[in-house]
């Protein structure tokens, strides 16, 4: 298929590559146990049964992976960076060649007091050091992982990209989502009608034109409404791991949304996502904590584009997500803080006496 | 678990394994010296998971080779391509007017687009040309759904592919 890209010369493996090979393999190897050791440390590991791990493992390696360095943190707290990635739709115009872009990104800690905290990260923040938006990195996972810990300065141990089939199919996997409507929720553009309801269950596809929809009628025309739109679902999404986390079927159809939609970092292995839907579960509707992130508009004069960055009311928030305590000196030209509207106040918010 | 005894040593599979890498290294990268740094890093990425690995050596091999040339060919362009419409022209500008370096580019960009079977389908069946019973065994499913993954894949990689392949001039439609 692609011979006629092939080295014209005949490729062979000196023994000056061999040794460069062993000797970076060494230390890289050094590096994972000692990471191995450290997680060892701090965490169960929970039998599943010597079929079931045979089985699980079958399932684990038709997962993609892919092999990051991770910032992981030290106090046993483990932070999870999740990535909606928007690949390009079936169907798509032969001239329109694109990469993947970050639709949607939010950081899961799961806290040693076993609370879950969930931190939206909007897509148009800056990154400092190159004066990009932090999801232009969306398609090197390396780099984004990198630049957001760069960024926010929190750890970062694993790393869950999904594409947006993958999530329609995961909603669907764990039953739908439930979610109360307190109003009428329309956007002519995603194909969005949620009409008010105390409780409702959305299917994959209605959660995700929930989670892109860009022009719901009301919406004061930023970025904002959707990422609280984004927030509820997510937290509606832990909620229904919290509820179906422990049961095998949900575990097994999960990986089979996994296997065809989703890029895990190289150390995340199902048994340890399991083990963090168990933590998820664990926490309970009520032990998930959503945060938003206090940012400023910035208008960038380098490119005419408006980004956002973070305010010194970033600084507390972002150390309850692990980022080491430090002052964020405002940003010459930014405009006053934007505080991200909270889920309830786009109409959205968990059903009530939620189980 | 036990090993079992068909896993080789990584010794005696470095060969193999790093002429799979170099292969996928320089069908994307089409340069000698990057597709020696590619082979290099996957491999050395490879002992230090050995163990965990060895049953499925040849795919992870060409799994991370893919992963290290798409990285680079990240590097080598400063600005991320959101809008490619006119690489075509750009690629020309840059003074390497070589078809096989767009058809590389767009390679990589369509590879980046595929959905995750997809791309995998591609990185282990014509990247690395490893054998359809071993791609299906590794992704656990069957030979069938492999060629049909395939398929579709090509399909979608001819569409991308074709505005490299024809008269790179006629490109700016």
């Amino acid at each position: 298929m692609f011979e006629h890209l092939d080295d014209p010369a005949p490729f062979w493996p000196d023994a000056e590559l061999r040794s460069a090979a062993v000797k970076t393999g060494r230390r890289l190897r050094l590096r994972r146990r000692v990471a191995a050791v450290t997680a060892g440390l701090t965490l169960t590991v929970i039998p599943v049964g010597v079929a079931g791990a045979l089985y699980v493992e079958r399932r684990d390696n038709a997962i993609d992976r892919v092999d990051i360095a991770t910032p992981t943190g030290e106090d046993g707290s483990v932070n999870i960076l999740l990535v909606g990635v928007d690949h390009r739709p079936e169907g798509f115009d032969d001239s329109d060649l694109q990469g993947s872009r970050a639709d949607t990104m939010a950081l899961v800690r799961i806290n040693t007091d076993g609370t879950v905290g969930v931190l939206g990260i909007p897509r148009d923040l800056r990154d400092p050091a190159s004066g990009q938006r932090i999801n232009g990195f969306a398609d090197d996972p390396q780099a984004l992982v990198d630049t957001i810990h760069k960024t926010l300065g929190v750890p970062i141990d694993h790393f869950v990209e999904i594409d947006l089939a993958g999530f329609i199919d995961m909603v669907d996997a764990v039953g739908g989502l439930d979610i109360a409507v307190d109003v009428p929720l329309r956007d002519d553009h995603s194909g969005l009608d949620l009409q008010p309801s105390p409780c409702t269950t959305l299917d994959g596809e209605t959660a995700l034109a929930l989670v892109r929809a860009r022009h719901v009628e009301g919406d004061d025309g930023n970025d904002f409404s959707r990422i609280a739109r984004g927030h509820a679902v997510l937290t509606a999404g832990l909620a229904a791991v919290a509820d179906g986390g422990n049961d095998l079927l949900t575990v097994d159809r999960l990986s089979r949304v996994l296997a065809d939609h989703a890029l895990l970092d190289d150390d995340l292995s199902l048994g340890r996502l399991t083990e963090i839907g168990r933590m998820v579960a664990a926490a309970g509707p009520a032990g998930l904590l959503p945060t938003t992130l206090p940012v400023a508009e910035l208008n960038d004069p380098a490119n005419g584009a408006m980004m956002l960055v973070l305010t010194p009311e970033a600084a507390p928030v972002l150390q309850q997500f692990g980022a080491p305590d430090t002052t964020i000196a405002p940003t010459e030209g930014a405009g006053p803080p934007v505080q991200a509207p909270r889920a309830d106040s786009v109409g959205l918010h968990p059903c009530a006496g939620d189980r | 678990m036990t090993t079992p005894p068909d896993h080789r040593s990584f010794d005696d599979r470095f060969d193999d394994l790093s002429a799979i890498a170099y292969r996928v290294g320089y069908r994307l990268l089409g340069d000698r010296e990057d597709a020696r740094e590619v082979a290099q890093e996957a491999l050395a990425r490879a002992y230090a998971r050995w163990r965990k690995i060895s049953g499925y050596d040849e795919a992870w091999v060409a799994r991370v080779a893919t992963n290290l040339a798409i990285g680079r060919w990240r590097k080598r362009r400063p600005t991320i391509p959101f809008d490619d419409h006119d690489w075509g022209t750009s690629g020309r500008s840059s003074g390497d007017p070589s078809n096989l370096t767009l058809e590389r580019y767009g390679l990589v960009q369509s590879l980046k687009a595929l959905p995750r079977r997809q791309r995998e389908v591609v990185v282990l069946r014509y990247l690395a040309d490893l054998p359809e019973r071993e791609v299906a065994s590794v992704l656990g499913t069957t030979v069938g759904s492999v060629k049909q993954h395939a398929h579709r894949a090509m399909v979608r990689l001819r569409a991308d592919l074709a505005p490299a392949l024809a008269a790179p001039e006629a490109h700016d439609v």
